[in-house]
């Protein structure tokens, strides 16, 4: 296995260093491409405004729909912001004033300008303290905008197009516009807040743990039988397995849920590892049965020789035999598990404290009208990452899997 | 091998007694298994309750109508059950319903479904909070109230069934309120209701009998029960399950004239037969499982009483899985029971828990006595021998035991209530219970036809008209068959319309019009039946060389279209994972430094959760330059002119998905690649180096051939999940185009059509079969 005298089964054997260097930065490229923008993007606000209707509850109603809604006499808020070709961005409007003003019979609540950062507004960066003002004329199309006790006090003009900001004249109402994405820790702050977030991980942690050893054991088991043991009835049952995955989920998720409901076990963990074997059986018990398949019979003569039963020479011998497959088939099931989603969200539907990561990822839309990308991407982040620290560990077992297969010879 | 009959020994005397107590014990325990099976089956309360018939409206006796009001545009108004909880709170048939447990009733978003729907979480999310009524709000002639309703618990919705057997019994979803009982009240989606009649309706003849009209709440000459003999006696002429009944009614317009209908033709939907009801509740696999597995217990019983060996090995196969079988029961017991619900705040009652799990555990005890004496002396003193067939055949099925377990349960039972399911008309949130449909689901589905099309010339050059946008496609001229259809709908519609006008013209003998009538229905079923089995083109291919193309219909075209779709989404994309894999996985099998890591990022993509990944995807596929995709090809590569529409019925939306896909399945390709090849000695390969062989023969010849094992489980298995795609084509092209698992989705959650939706299952399910079986020859995985 030294760099002299690679091994056959390795890229480095038909190609030279070079191009192996260059596919290594291409596959790392394709698997990684797309999740280092992940990362990039889960540091970013969102688009829309339902970050800041998570953060500021008070102003949950100030997104874009609020916007196209703002009261008839009043500019079109939305139609300047695009005239700006600021189409990325959203509008916060906020009340500095020690009351809350109705606005054309819109309450704006009281608030502090405590939270408002540096944002990036096309190429113009608003500094918080500054009083950009929104013009509300009511008609914008008038020459001279009759206002409203509104008046036009300040505009940025940027490729031919106005970007107008007013205030009223009492300055009680300050309105600022508010950059879409900004630089931001807080989806990950804001994770770690969560606590049905973190509970949902631990959910995770737990079913898929045990679905896999449930899965292993009893494909292996299973595995055993098909592999190296003859008897009548052999193929049926490995096609009996393989028909498992032949439904859609979505087609057995009905019967399913009334089995677990009869079984009074909904609404829990259980449910989840009762009914996971569904997927994560079949290629268990197939790989398994190929690995066992695979291996000289020698062997399990040669301990049966020796005196050992046959229990004892499936899991003293062969078992650790199978090592890699048990390792990569066993990775394989935990990541199905953990990212399981149709099941985990039906059977929890009774009791979502119940529910695994998948879902609750999914349900970070609940409070707003938009879409929350980027929350969703920095929880995707999040899970990957104990999958990947797993990888990592098991990647070995694979390697020594390799050396136990040498030593048969 | 050790099964010799040397050193046998006779039984002592004990041992004797021994062995008949341990056949006792597996008897009991064969009978044991019988009868909970069979209790299973005969005390079970939902087959029950199905075979029963329909339940009231959530068993508060309360059923919500829409209504047109003179003078109002809507309003919900509630029909109340005589007797019943809602009819004692003081509801009254005619009340406008406005609010539900706080929940303000909205007229302009919701329909009457959506108003039983929010009763129904109401009265649920009460049961769980354990409140015994919810406060609803009535308006009654401009007098709002608040009334108390009882929350219907389990039982409680049997004890309400009086007006039931008066009623829901024939089937048509139509009530005649009590007081004053002559006005109609069709359950919303009912067949009633398809036919017209409106809450409100006030009845006047049933066939020939006229019913006086009574205009005080005082029960008149006929008494209610009479009036619904009349409906049910009417019912006389049988056809299948179906009859007809006509009714006159009259209706209060708006204007505050009243207008008489009449000759309505209602069609009768039985109740679920027991054989549904059978079939969905309980099914055939867990009983025929009870009474193989108690069937076979008895029988090692019986053997083993013979002192017989083999039955002897196989009593300890059953003592052991039995145990652990009891043992996992009792655990769900003594979850499900301690736990005492599923949400509730009470502490876990481990007394509760442990009462519910010890019963269970007891028949472990002489069990495991039985297995521990059995097994010191099963070589011993039992009789005869085992052959090497017979014991591997006991060996490999002890080891079985848990994955058919699984099988059965996980599995079997599910798909067998998929497979029933698609034989009715089941319908999510239905209010009639499904009714046998044979195979009309799989009809609608499957059938197809074909039609040769010439294209549209353009009148300058007399070539193809091809569109503006797209891939430049020929525009079609339309399908033949959907002209006929359309024809045939239209001479018929234009038949029905002087019958109607000799009909309505009233110069009739009742044996004339019961004539006209009968032709009426003729035309009108052949029209629904045209209606329902309309062909609509699924796809063009264009015949070679010539300006004609090649049609295929479809009943239900978008099936046809998403099969298309799956096929061509899942040859492409295996192909491309399995390269893609391969070579992934002989890149992190080669030494170099950083392959740990190297093997982690390998399989990031298939780390993250689907769902979330889609809508990363998503995210990088926009049309303009907000996606990631078109800023680095537009931008900064300048592969590209303008912005890539990728995932637009115009784009190429197919191999967008396809990258998708690739993406985030190779790595599952990749890490069964690298387990397969870490299996392959590396000492074949140097005989091919003493031949001589170069290294892409020794590549093709040698590291192929022994991968393929490994090669055949991850294609069957990528083939298998590709077949099945859902979450890509779900988040990223939604209703538009569908692969055949998300038009499986869209039957169930847009048309809420179970029946349907369960055929679709089936049918990719057939699908899948027969591509596996010939794909499993072709790939050749049973050759070992």
């Amino acid at each position: 296995m030294s760099d002299q005298n690679p091994s056959r089964t390795d890229v480095i054997y038909y190609v030279n260093r070079f191009a192996f260097w260059l596919l290594i930065i291409a596959i790392a490229l394709f698997t990684l491409g797309p999740f280092f923008y992940a990362v990039s993007i889960s540091f970013r606000t969102n688009n829309q405004a339902t970050q800041e209707a998570r953060y500021l509850p008070e102003s949950k109603n100030f997104t874009r729909q609020f916007v196209s809604n703002f009261p008839n006499s009043t500019v079109n808020i939305t139609d300047i912001v695009d005239a700006g070709n600021f189409n990325q961005e959203y509008i916060e409007i906020e009340n500095i004033s020690s009351e809350d003003v109705n606005l054309n019979g819109w309450v704006i609540s009281n608030r502090q300008n405590d939270d408002i950062e540096n944002f990036e507004f096309g190429n113009v960066t608003l500094e918080p303290d500054q009083n950009f003002r929104l013009y509300t004329g009511t008609d914008r199309n008038a020459s001279s905008p009759t206002t409203t006790g509104w008046e036009l006090s300040e505009a940025i003009w940027e490729d031919g197009n106005e970007a107008a900001l007013a205030t009223g004249e009492n300055n009680a109402q300050s309105i600022y516009v508010v950059g879409g994405q900004i630089f931001a820790t807080r989806n990950y702050t804001g994770l770690l807040d969560n606590s049905d977030f973190l509970r949902s991980l631990l959910n995770s942690a737990v079913v898929s743990s045990v679905t896999v050893i449930l899965a292993l054991i009893v494909g292996a088991f299973a595995a055993y039988a098909l592999g190296r043991v003859q008897f009548r009835g052999k193929l049926v049952i490995l096609y009996l397995v393989l028909a498992m995955t032949m439904f859609p989920q979505i087609s057995v998720l009905s019967g399913l849920f009334r089995i677990v409901k009869d079984l009074g076990i909904d609404g829990s963990l259980i449910a989840l590892v009762f009914t996971y074997p569904i997927f994560t059986l079949p290629f268990t018990v197939w790989v398994l049965t190929s690995f066992f398949q695979g291996l000289p019979d020698e062997i399990e003569q040669a301990a049966l020789v020796d005196g050992a039963t046959t229990f004892q020479t499936f899991y003293m011998i062969l078992i650790p035999l199978t090592a890699p497959a048990l390792a990569t088939t066993g990775l394989l099931a935990f990541i199905a598990a953990w990212n399981e989603y149709l099941f985990a969200l039906t059977f929890t539907l009774t009791n979502p404290s119940a529910q695994t990561v998948p879902p609750q990822i999914a349900n970070f839309s609940g409070l707003s009208f938009e879409e929350p990308f980027t929350d969703r991407i920095a929880g995707a982040v999040v899970v990957t990452i104990p999958l990947l620290v797993l990888v990592l560990i098991f990647q070995r077992r694979i390697v020594e899997g390799l050396t136990a297969g040498a030593v048969k010879g | 091998m050790t099964t010799t009959s040397s050193g046998k020994r006779h039984p002592s005397d004990q041992e004797a007694l021994f062995i008949k107590l341990t056949s006792a014990l597996l008897f009991i325990l064969g009978i044991g298994i019988l009868v909970v099976t069979a209790l299973s089956i005969l005390n079970n309360d939902q087959l029950q309750r199905a075979i029963d018939g329909p339940e009231y409206a959530y068993g508060s006796g309360l059923d919500v109508q829409k209504i047109e009001i003179p003078n109002q545009s809507q309003a919900f108004a509630v029909s109340v059950v005589a007797d019943s909880p809602a009819a004692n709170q003081g509801l009254q048939a005619g009340d406008i319903l406005t609010a539900i447990d706080s929940a303000l009733i909205d007229l302009e978003i919701m329909s009457p479904q959506d108003v039983q729907n929010l009763l129904a979480a109401a009265f649920s999310s009460a049961q769980i909070a354990g409140n015994e009524t919810i406060p609803i709000e009535v308006n009654r002639a401009g007098d709002i109230s608040t009334i108390d309703l009882p929350v219907p618990s389990v039982t409680s919705q049997f004890e309400l069934n009086i007006p039931r057997a008066n009623t829901q019994d024939i089937g048509l979803g139509l009530h005649l309120l009590p007081i004053p009982y002559y006005i109609l009240d069709p359950e919303s989606g009912s067949p009633a209701d398809a036919d017209g009649i409106r809450y409100g309706d006030l009845l006047i003849s049933v066939g020939n009998r006229q019913i006086d009209r009574i205009e005080t709440q005082v029960t008149g000459d006929l008494p209610l029960e009479e009036v619904q003999s009349l409906v049910r006696e009417d019912s006389v002429e049988l056809n299948d399950d179906d009859f007809r009944l006509y009714l006159t009614y009259e209706r209060l317009l708006p204007d505050g004239s009243t207008r008489t209908f009449d000759g309505r033709i209602i069609n009768k939907r039985i109740p679920s037969s027991t054989l549904v009801a059978f079939m969905t509740h309980v099914g055939f696999v867990v009983p025929l499982l009870g009474l193989f597995l108690g069937l076979m217990i008895i029988q090692v019983g019986y053997t083993l009483f013979q002192n017989n060996l083999t039955a002897a090995r196989w009593a300890l196969v059953v003592f052991t899985w039995l145990s652990i079988g009891l043992f996992i029961v009792s655990l769900r017991n003594f979850w499900t029971e301690g736990k005492g619900g599923i949400v509730t705040d009470d502490p876990f009652d481990y007394g509760e828990g442990l009462l519910a799990a010890l019963p269970v555990l007891i028949p472990i005890i002489p069990m495991a006595i039985a297995l521990r004496w059995l097994s010191s002396v099963v070589n011993d003193i039992f009789e005869g021998e085992e052959t090497l067939t017979q014991r591997n055949t006991r060996f490999a099925w002890s080891l079985l035991i848990p994955t058919v377990a699984v099988l059965l349960i996980v599995a079997a039972r599910p798909l067998e209530q998929t497979f029933v399911s698609s034989l009715t008309d089941e319908r999510l949130g239905g209010t009639q219970p499904p009714r046998w449909v044979g195979i009309d689901n799989y009809k609608t589905l499957l059938s197809i036809r074909f039609d040769v099309v010439d294209c549209q010339k353009d009148e300058d050059t007399g070539e193809c008209k091809r569109t503006a946008t797209g891939k430049q496609a020929i525009q079609w001229e339309d399908a033949g068959i959907v002209e006929e259809q359309d024809g045939r709908t239209l001479d018929l519609a234009r038949q029905l319309s002087p019958l109607t006008s000799q009909l309505n013209s009233g110069e009739l003998s009742p044996d004339e019009s019961e004539n006209i009538r009968d032709q009426i229905r003729e035309i009108s079923n052949e029209i629904s039946t045209l209606a329902d089995n309309k062909y609509a083109p699924a796809t063009n291919i264009r015949l070679p060389n010539s300006d004609k193309s090649l049609v295929i219909l479809g009943t239900d075209a978008e099936f046809i279209k998403s099969i298309g779709n799956t096929l061509r989404f899942t040859i492409s994309s295996v192909v491309l994972e399995l390269i893609l894999g391969l070579v992934i996985a002989m890149v992190v099998n080669s030494a170099f430094a950083g392959r740990g890591l190297m093997r982690a990022a390998m399989l990031v993509p298939w780390a993250i959760p689907t769902v979330v990944a889609a809508t990363l995807w998503e995210g990088m596929l926009k049309p303009d330059q907000s996606g990631i995709m078109n800023k680095l090809v537009v931008d900064t590569l300048g592969l590209a002119e303008s912005n890539v529409q990728w995932l637009t019925a115009l784009g190429p939306w197919m191999n967008s998905i396809i990258a998708v896909d690739v993406w985030k399945t190779t790595p599952f390709m990749a890490l069964l690649l690298l387990a397969g090849l870490q299996t392959i000695p590396q000492d074949i390969y140097e005989a091919a180096d003493v031949d001589g062989a170069s290294k892409f023969r020794q590549f093709w010849s040698i590291t192929l051939p022994l991968l393929r094992p490994t090669i055949a489980i991850a294609l069957v298995f990528r083939t298998l999940d590709a077949l099945r795609a859902f979450d890509v084509f779900q988040v990223l092209l939604g209703e538009d185009r569908r692969s055949m698992a998300t038009h499986n989705f869209y039957k169930l959650t847009a048309d809420n059509d179970v029946g349907y939706a369960s055929s679709v299952g089936v049918v990719i399910f057939a699908f899948i079969l027969i591509f596996t079986v010939i794909y499993v020859r072709f790939v050749g995985i049973d050759q070992q």
